[in-house]
């Protein structure tokens, strides 16, 4: 059995997506208390919600990183080579 | 009558007594119902020992081991009502003429269940020999008979208990507080409705076509009001309760429209009883459909009680607490997605009945184990329980007679005014 190995590099990019993500999150959060004027402590009362949020646009970004990445790999494969 | 008697009344009367009834008989009632064991023992016999009287029996002997009290004679003059009433009690002693019961050594008080036109005259004779009294509602007959039963419980000072269970049943007593707590704002309208379908007979022997009357005592006016004295006076006490103050004018139409079996009183009646306040009772009964059975309505500008149906419901229904912003954004983006997109609305749309459940009046109401389940939960036995509470405490609970009485008053001049087809008010006279 081959072993996988995950670059620390990999691993890395990974954290900054998860840590964007969330934050993505947080300010979807915020914009909603802002809009429908609810209480600031949402922010901490409902991080459970934004965790579940966080995965949930983590995933998006995975499936859109794997679609571009078949993308341009097909892509590179029906490319013609320079003579 | 005056305004001043009318205020007097208010002062002195249902209003006294309405602040006592509320807290206190229901927690009297109440503590002394789940303690039990205590106080000296009542000893009480049942004049009229038919279906109601049973049912009363019934009551006391169930409380008997806890509330202390004994169910010593009983009397009547229907040979299988005292056969029946035996096999419940067998060995209380049999009375024909409650005028000997009366002579009875140890007797402190008797429920009265005679047909009607009988309540006064043991009721007066009780009463004058001082022993204390529990009459079935109404009263009596007649403004008379109801007025000299009035006249010798404030004379000799003995309790007079009226069987207008509903001032102990806690539903209507939690609801009561609602009311006059201004919960559901300002009363000014109240409706109630008694229906049922039955002839109201009882079977008479078929070898005894002469006991026709006597059976079916309900049905003739030599000694029943019909549909007003055995079903109207419970809701029309309870009005005045809701009220605190009496009707100013009563206005009735009444008619015998489906049950033409030689009856004499009505099977289907109307009233108002309009208050000083503008306030209308909208009263009606019929026994020939059951759909809507029976109810009181409440209806304040804040709020409604079904009292009957144990359930409140508000003009502008409690707001529930707002979602979070998250969950409120979340459902307006699925709303949008997978909403439907209206084409177009009615410019008109009928008034129709508010669809609410509404809230219960009263959550829960709690009995000792030992409670028997057949009772209706009504407030029957906790009436029983207050009246051997009134015995030994040698006083009624105040304003309750007032109540009682007023009731009953009002209840035959709905008669009266069905009669006459006259708006009818009560003679000063009639104060007590």
């Amino acid at each position: 059995m081959r072993d996988i190995i995950i670059s620390g590099k990999r691993i890395k990019t990974e954290l900054y997506f998860l840590l964007i993500v969330w934050g993505v999150a947080n300010l979807i959060n915020a914009f909603a208390i802002w809009k429908y004027e609810t209480s600031w402590v949402e922010m901490i009362t409902f991080q459970p919600l934004i965790l579940m949020l966080t995965f949930f646009f983590y995933l998006l970004t995975v499936v859109i990183r794997v679609f571009i990445s078949l993308v341009s790999f097909l892509v590179s494969r029906v490319k013609p080579k320079n003579t | 009558m005056s305004e001043l008697s009318r205020r007097n009344f208010l002062k002195n009367g249902l209003l006294a007594g309405t602040v006592m009834l509320s807290p206190a008989a229901l927690l009297n009632t109440k503590l002394s119902a789940q303690t039990g064991g205590k106080k000296e023992k009542v000893r009480l016999a049942v004049v009229g020992a038919g279906s109601r009287g049973q049912y009363l029996m019934q009551c006391v002997l169930a409380l008997q081991e806890h509330e202390n009290m004994e169910l010593v004679a009983i009397c009547d003059v229907y040979e299988p009502s005292i056969q029946s009433a035996l096999l419940l009690a067998p060995g209380v002693k049999v009375f024909r003429d409650y005028r000997a019961l009366l002579e009875m050594k140890d007797l402190d008080g008797i429920i009265v269940a005679t047909p009607l036109h009988e309540h006064a005259a043991p009721t007066i004779d009780a009463l004058n020999n001082g022993i204390h009294v529990f009459c079935e509602k109404a009263m009596a007959l007649t403004l008379e008979d109801t007025y000299a039963m009035a006249e010798a419980h404030l004379r000799t000072g003995n309790v007079l208990q009226i069987g207008h269970q509903r001032l102990f049943d806690p539903r209507f007593l939690k609801g009561m507080n609602y009311v006059h707590s201004g919960e559901i704002g300002k009363v000014t309208q109240m409706r109630a409705f008694w229906h049922r379908h039955n002839n109201w007979r009882r079977p008479v022997p078929s070898d005894q076509p002469e006991l026709e009357r006597f059976i079916n005592w309900r049905l003739y006016r030599d000694y029943s009001l019909g549909l007003m004295t055995e079903l109207a006076s419970h809701h029309i006490q309870v009005a005045n309760w809701v009220k605190k103050a009496l009707p100013k004018v009563v206005r009735g139409a009444g008619s015998i429209s489906y049950w033409k079996d030689g009856r004499e009183v009505e099977d289907n009646v109307a009233l108002i009883y309009s208050y000083e306040d503008g306030t209308q009772f909208i009263y009606d009964s019929m026994i020939q459909n059951r759909k809507y059975g029976l109810e009181i309505q409440v209806l304040g500008d804040k709020g409604t009680l079904e009292l009957e149906n144990n359930r409140k419901f508000y003009e502008e229904p409690p707001v529930p607490p707002k979602p979070p912003g998250i969950v409120q954004l979340i459902q307006d983006l699925e709303s949008n997605v997978f909403g439907k997109i209206p084409l177009g609305s009615s410019s008109w749309e009928p008034e129709l009945a508010i669809q609410e459940r509404g809230y219960p009046i009263l959550a829960n109401n709690p009995r000792p184990d030992w409670w028997p389940a057949w009772e209706w939960r009504d407030g029957s036995l906790e009436q029983v329980i207050g009246f051997a509470d009134a015995i030994r405490e040698g006083k009624a609970i105040p304003g309750m007679f007032e109540q009682c009485y007023y009731g009953s008053i009002w209840t035959i001049l709905g008669q009266m005014a069905i009669d006459s087809g006259q708006a009818v008010t009560m003679p000063d006279k009639y104060l007590i």
